[in-house]
């Protein structure tokens, strides 16, 4: 049977962060929940991250239009990858020593030193433009997952993985098409008996 | 033992390759279910899928289907739309699709509908092929009956007041300058039709629709045709276009009417290097739980990814510049709001289509007759 580890000291506050983000894996995120679930000071800290997350969210509607869709999103994925490689420089520090994480609060040297490489690798990552501007890879599963909608010829498809749906129109009439940027496609055409009209639209 | 083992494997091959394309016809009984209220408007006369066929390659099988309709309008009032919903359990995490019909139908006066949908998806998954269900109906008195899951209230609404716009028109055209001055308003549009570019589309939502471009690109404004009768004014707008690729759309408009609006619709023009003018389609405000009050502004945003191509070309159209026209509102009370017919730089609408479609097939004789009918 597995236990779960629950630390006698507090959590850092860089779990603490990814942990308001949703980044933690199963077992890491179960850990600290058990932890906040008895401990009122971190339980307090995840609020404020989670409320800090909130308005940075709410705040990004209104930054400025080169911060703005994939920009942020770029800048946001690579502060995030750099607290996880703050947290993995961390991690073999302190395998050297103690193999416990949450030991970093009972070693103040140790937890000094890595929130500071964890702040030193943001800075760079701000700074230098090659790593600002390096664009997050898209995983293959996520790509295989997003319906891809094409309207061309006389067909109209939504296609995703080896799932898909296409409509034909007849051959020879006249077909007119609209794509809607809500992510549907309609073509429309006249028969001898009036008009009918296609939608396809991806989900 | 190795030419045992051959045999078997030439065996198993001659087994297989039937099976590697096989086709099968539908089951007139079984392979389409019709889903219709027991209180409906409409009753299904006949449904032939002798068209309709399953095949299986490889790993994959795909359906063709191809049902011929015929419905009979058994309410009271007049039927101006209908929309139907095509369902595959199998197609659901990809897509939808739905058919409408335009028609001008009495009671009990039966009509004909086709239904032409392929859908793929991997062999041996169990489940129904296709479901059709009745999304709605549209009455001439522009009263609604079904589910209207797809909001096609709105939409056939939408349409039945263009017809009735643009057959004012075609009949007044009549009225005012006779059969030679409706002559010239038709082939005025049929021009038109002729002139306006079309383009090819492939779209992706949430994200860039190749991997390989996902670097921000240069933030475009929106140009906005003025429209002083509108009662929604679109403020500002603008969308990112990195390459051939438009992404993320957004649109600011202000309701300038004195009640609640729940829908708006911007149409959308692309213009390539030469200044040449396309239709590229719309951004829907897409809220479904939309409110936009007298005086107030709200954003448009559509998180998806285009790009456009000329028709037959393989390679993406550079966008130079976006415009904009406000091309639909509804009212929070259900009545709609559309463009007078002189702003029309965008597609006919349906019902111009098929009058102008009637002239070039049948003649001014056959047009005359049928705007007599409304």
């Amino acid at each position: 049977m597995i236990q779960l580890k629950v630390p006698a000291s507090h959590i850092p506050q860089t779990q603490l962060a990814l942990y308001s983000r949703g980044d933690l894996g199963f077992w890491h995120r179960k850990v600290v929940e058990r932890h906040l679930n008895h401990c009122e000071e971190c339980a307090g800290a995840a609020v404020e991250f989670i409320q800090l997350q909130e308005s940075l969210r709410r705040s990004s509607d209104r930054m400025p239009a080169a911060l703005e869709g994939s920009a942020w999103q770029t800048l946001a994925s690579e502060m995030s990858a750099n607290i996880r490689l703050g947290l993995s420089a961390g991690e073999c520090v302190s395998f050297a020593g103690k193999p416990s994480r949450v030991a970093f609060v009972s070693r103040p040297r140790l937890s000094l030193a890595l929130a500071g490489l964890t702040v030193l690798a943001v800075l760079i990552a701000m700074e230098h433009p090659a790593l600002h501007r390096a664009p997050v890879p898209v995983p293959v599963q996520a790509q295989a997952e997003s319906p891809t909608l094409e309207a061309s010829g006389d067909e109209t498809m939504v296609t995703s993985g080896d799932r898909g749906l296409s409509v034909p129109a007849p051959a020879g009439s006249n077909v007119i098409r609209t794509v809607s940027a809500h992510g549907a496609v309609r073509s429309r055409y006249v028969d001898d008996t009036g008009v009918t009209i296609v939608n396809v639209y991806a989900e | 033992m190795f030419t045992r083992n051959k045999l078997l494997a030439f065996a198993a091959l001659a087994l297989a390759t039937p099976a590697w394309a096989q086709e099968r016809q539908f089951d007139p009984n079984g392979s389409v279910k019709f889903n219709l209220p027991a209180d409906s408007p409409v009753s299904l006369i006949s449904c032939d899928v002798n068209e309709s066929r399953a095949t299986v390659r490889g790993g994959a099988l795909t359906l063709d289907v191809h049902l011929d309709l015929a419905l009979k309008n058994a309410g009271n009032r007049r039927l101006r739309g209908i929309t139907l919903l095509i369902v595959s359990q199998e197609s659901l995490p990809v897509g939808r699709a739905s058919v409408s019909r335009l028609v001008d139908v009495g009671r009990d006066e039966i009509f004909p509908m086709r239904v032409d949908v392929r859908l793929m998806r991997p062999a041996g998954t169990p489940g129904p092929l296709v479901q059709v269900n009745l999304d709605g109906v549209l009455f001439e008195d522009l009263n609604f009956y079904g589910p209207n899951r797809l909001n096609s209230k709105r939409t056939m609404t939408f349409w039945e007041m263009e017809a009735r716009r643009d057959r004012a028109y075609f009949k007044r055209m009549l009225a005012e300058r006779g059969a030679t001055g409706l002559q010239e308003s038709v082939i005025e549009s049929l021009k038109r039709q002729d002139d306006m570019q079309r383009l090819d589309v492939r779209m992706v939502r949430g994200r860039t629709t190749t991997a390989s471009t996902n670097v921000p690109g240069r933030i475009e404004k929106f140009a906005f045709l003025d429209m002083p009768e509108a009662p929604v004014k679109a403020v500002q707008g603008w969308a990112e276009i990195s390459g051939d690729e438009v992404r993320s759309p957004r649109i600011e408009v202000r309701n300038l009417s004195n009640k609640p609006i729940r829908y708006v619709e911007i149409a959308w023009l692309v213009k390539d290097a030469s200044g040449q003018q396309y239709v590229a389609g719309s951004v829907p405000l897409s809220d479904s739980d939309l409110y936009l009050p007298a005086g107030q502004t709200s954003e448009m945003v559509q998180d998806a990814a285009l790009r456009f191509y000329k028709p037959k070309s393989a390679t993406a159209l550079p966008i130079q510049q976006l415009v904009g026209v406000v091309n639909q509102v509804e009212y929070s009370d259900g009545k709609v709001w559309i463009p007078k017919r002189d702003y029309i730089g965008l597609s006919p609408s349906p019902e111009e289509q098929r009058l102008t479609d009637l002239y070039r097939i049948r003649g001014l004789s056959a047009l005359m007759v049928e705007l007599n009918k409304f």
